[in-house]
């Protein structure tokens, strides 16, 4: 198991530019610290910054996705692992989430940003918002492997991955609650773990949190669904490729 | 220009036309890329779609802001930044030329490497200045500050020339992405983020230090500040124009020399491996 | 430096050192050869031998280190311009062309990018690809092809200036063999026309049918060059001797003759290797007395000569 997931870990750490997206989304915070700047709202920080974590935290996401399917297909990884039973689906899962979760990292560095630029960005509940930002960094995985799963579909994976970043910002409410958003689109934005957690996280930022436990536990519940749902579509899409249904080839 | 070929019996010239020809032909080449990348579907609901939300999204920044005309400057903003950022898209393209071998080609054929990549890459700029134009006639009228059509001439004449100025940035990263390939996310994004800060998309151009000089060397600056102007009612600013047009030619200049030159040396000296 | 007589490829004292510090290393070393108008030379040597450092030398797209080399005269250092013009290039695989584009379209993509203008362009590529079959399907898009047809395309565009000095770096890897005989037919209706071929290959059946010269390079050095009978003459490498029907109480006669080397045997087949004709009238007589007429002889060929002067390090076993 160790081999294993060293193994994982080695073919994720021989491709630097999966972390281009954590090294360039934190910047966005000096976009908006200073437009705040410029607007004279210094008030605002802590929500910017949980909104560049967030843009952050889902790019990521999305961008390991398609280069991990894009690598492997091009390096025709992926037939060579539908050799493996079940072995290769495990490998995308580990590679997602392992890598999906070094997203956290974001969170600490708008922050510090904010701090630097003399901006009060540091949350009032340290340690709920840690927690809840685990949970969406677990959320945005299962998206992740559902985009993988997608990507070994349609093999446009670039074009996929590019279209799922600002929409989803929106319906997430990464600047404004999404209520803010359409009435029609309200029923999506209550099943999106997104939309529920970042609500969380940006009242756990501001230390006014009511019904913490039954959010924590909806948000959960969210996230799990979430990832079966990506896993599931992964299976899915693998296990057509094996029968011959799914074109591995550009 | 030469009439000198060593070709065995053929001695051809070389003519203003064989370069126009390089030139139709890497558009098209391009184009079928472009093609391939999209159906109209995708290009639709999936790209004009998600730029349309990245305009929506930095404008919400104003209603957050609890402001009209924050609202407003950022929505005009980033609705016209798209035909920079669109054209920013030769960055990554460009290495393509690497990937599928073709680049070597390039270089033994002696052609003008500028030429052929500018005009492979040209439906970036096509793509930026659409979509700039359609997010400039949408999102302004969804956030309630509607763009009149009696300005249209004017818009799209600033939106092709800072999408130009921006396509000539761009074609300048592109030689030091076919450098470092795995340079290019971090070339057009660090791209997006100085227009971002500094052109006057998010806040105004500083008026003076380093951020103002900064501004002024960079694609958009003048332009949207032009293009501000006729949207106020103002008319063409036909010296933010000009200004706009220079650092198009700069950038142009730039690019030229490090295509032409800097690629070719880098290859020759083996610190690029092509082929 | 200027050109040798009527060669039309002339390197000197050539060297490629890739720094790194890691480590550095000697791609070229001190290699000097000369390539004739209108004769193909083949270089033969194992993967990193630095074939390819020296096609991407004399096309212009590396620098030597020291040393130089001039095609038509021209300097591959101080006259690249002039090089270019005068040297086609093909690379082998399926890599270097734009696959959405068709044959016609890429063919004439390059003739402009050569400098051709559009109506001598479309000309040259109407009679390229008439020329090299592909007339039927030049209008399909390349990624439909088959390796054999797409390297075809390869050779039409490097014929596009009608380049004097044609360099060819594996162009027949991967081809099925049918392709790559009609890859050679190609090659040596070029070389009718008086085109000078460079040709580095692992194909060592294709270096001895087209080349009318070999190098052998090895480790950036060149081992060996000259005409395939001249280098197998000089390696005096042995020629081998197969009998079917032979009978393995006869090994010791055999074994018994001088300059014969027995490299196996068994009751239906001899395999042995002779040293001189003296030897090859002494075996075949031997054999002959004994009732055993199907006999065949085979002249050492270039493998055996390739195996023989190149060190196998791949596969060495520890």
């Amino acid at each position: 198991m160790t081999t294993y997931l060293s193994t994982q870990w080695r073919l994720v750490a021989s491709q630097p530019g999966l972390f281009a997206t954590l090294a360039i989304m934190p910047l966005y915070s000096l976009v908006f610290y200073t437009t705040l700047r410029a607007q004279d709202r210094p008030d605002l920080a802590p929500i910017v910054a949980l909104t560049t974590f967030g843009m952050s935290m889902w790019a990521h996401g999305m961008f390991v996705a398609s280069n991990i399917v894009e690598n492997d297909r091009r390096e025709g990884v992926i037939q060579q692992g539908l050799l493996t039973p079940a072995a290769y689906q495990w490998s995308m899962v580990i590679r997602i989430i392992g890598t999906t979760a070094l997203s956290l990292v974001a969170l600490a560095e708008v922050v510090v940003i904010g701090v630097l630029l003399g901006f009060s960005t540091v949350p009032e509940s340290v340690t709920l918002c840690v927690l809840v930002a685990m949970l969406l960094v677990l959320g945005t995985a299962g998206a992740a492997l559902l985009v993988s799963a997608l990507g070994v579909r349609v093999q446009a994976i670039r074009s996929l991955q590019n279209a799922l970043t600002y929409p989803f910002y929106l319906l997430g409410g990464l600047i404004l609650p999404a209520d803010w958003l359409p009435e029609p689109v309200h029923w999506l934005t209550r099943i999106f773990f997104l939309s529920h957690g970042f609500r969380l996280l940006q009242d756990a930022a501001a230390g006014h949190v009511t019904d913490v436990t039954s959010r924590l536990a909806v948000l959960l519940l969210l996230v799990l669904a979430q990832l079966l749902v990506g896993a599931c579509a992964l299976a899915v899409v693998l296990r057509a490729a094996r029968a011959g249904r799914v074109p591995l080839y550009g | 220009m030469w009439d000198n070929h060593g070709g065995r019996g053929s001695r051809v010239s070389w003519r203003g036309s064989a370069t126009l020809c390089a030139a139709g032909y890497g558009v098209l080449t391009g184009w079928r890329d472009y093609r391939a990348m999209f159906t109209w579907q995708s290009w639709l609901f999936g790209w004009l779609a998600r730029l349309l939300c990245q305009v929506l999204f930095f404008s919400s920044l104003g209603v957050l802001l609890g402001s009209e005309s924050a609202r407003a400057y950022l929505a005009v903003g980033h609705a016209a930044a798209l035909a920079a950022l669109g054209a920013f898209g030769v960055v990554s393209s460009t290495v393509g030329e690497r990937r599928s071998g073709t680049l070597a080609f390039l270089l033994v054929s002696d052609s003008n490497v500028y030429v052929a990549l500018a005009a492979r890459g040209a439906y970036w700029l096509v793509d930026g200045v659409v979509t700039a134009a359609i997010a400039l006639a949408l999102v302004p009228l969804a956030v309630g500050v509607p763009v009149s059509g009696a300005y249209a001439g004017p818009i799209l004449l600033l939106l092709a020339t800072m999408g130009l100025a921006a396509y000539q940035l761009g074609l300048a990263l592109a030689t030091l992405s076919l450098r470092w390939p795995e340079a290019r996310t971090y070339l057009s994004a660090g791209a997006t983020i100085a227009l971002l800060l500094f052109a006057g998309v998010n806040r105004p151009v500083a008026d003076s230090g380093l951020p103002a000089a900064v501004a002024h060397v960079l694609p958009v600056t003048h332009g949207l500040s032009a293009l501000r102007g006729v949207l106020s009612g103002d008319g063409l600013h036909w010296g933010g124009l000009l200004a706009e047009a220079c650092v198009a030619l700069g950038w142009g200049a730039v690019a030229y020399l490090s295509l032409n030159r800097s690629l070719r040396h880098a290859a020759r000296r083996g610190s690029l491996a092509v082929g | 430096m200027t050109g040798t007589g009527g060669s039309m490829l002339a390197v000197r004292g050539l060297s490629r050192r890739f720094e790194s510090r890691k480590a550095p290393r000697l791609a070229l070393d001190d290699v000097t050869f000369d390539v004739a108008r209108g004769e193909v030379l083949g270089l033969l040597g194992p993967n990193g031998a630095g074939k390819t450092t020296l096609v991407r030398i004399i096309t212009t797209l590396l620098l030597p280190t020291s040393g130089g080399a001039t095609v038509a005269g021209h300097d591959v250092v101080r006259d690249a311009r002039a090089v270019r013009r005068t040297v086609g290039l093909l690379l082998g695989g399926e890599r270097g062309l734009y696959s959405r584009l068709t044959a016609r379209q890429n063919l004439r993509y390059w003739a402009a990018l050569h400098g051709l203008d559009t109506r001598t362009g479309r000309r040259r590529v109407t009679e390229l690809l008439e020329e090299l079959g592909l007339s039927d399907r030049a209008d399909e898009q390349v990624r439909t092809y088959s390796r054999g047809m797409l390297q075809r395309v390869h050779l039409a565009r490097a014929l596009l200036s009608r380049a004097e000095l044609l360099i060819m770096d594996e162009p027949t890897n991967g081809m099925d063999p049918h392709a790559a005989a009609a890859f050679d037919d190609l090659v040596r209706r070029q070389r009718a026309e008086g085109t000078t071929v460079l040709l580095a290959t692992h194909d060592m059946r294709q270096a001895q049918s087209l080349c009318d010269r070999v190098a052998l390079i090895d480790g950036g050095r060149l081992r060996a060059i000259g005409a395939p009978d001249t280098l197998l003459t000089d390696a005096q490498l042995l020629r081998t001797v197969t009998a079917r029907g032979f009978r393995a109480e006869l090994t010791p006669a055999v074994r018994a003759i001088g300059g014969v080397l027995v490299q196996s045997d068994d009751d239906s087949e001899l395999v042995a290797r002779v040293t001189d004709g003296a030897a090859l009238g002494a075996l075949l007589n031997a054999l002959v007395t004994v009732g055993i007429n199907e006999i065949s002889v085979t002249p050492p060929s270039l493998t055996e000569l390739y195996r023989a002067r190149i060190s196998d390090r791949d596969f060495q076993l520890r």
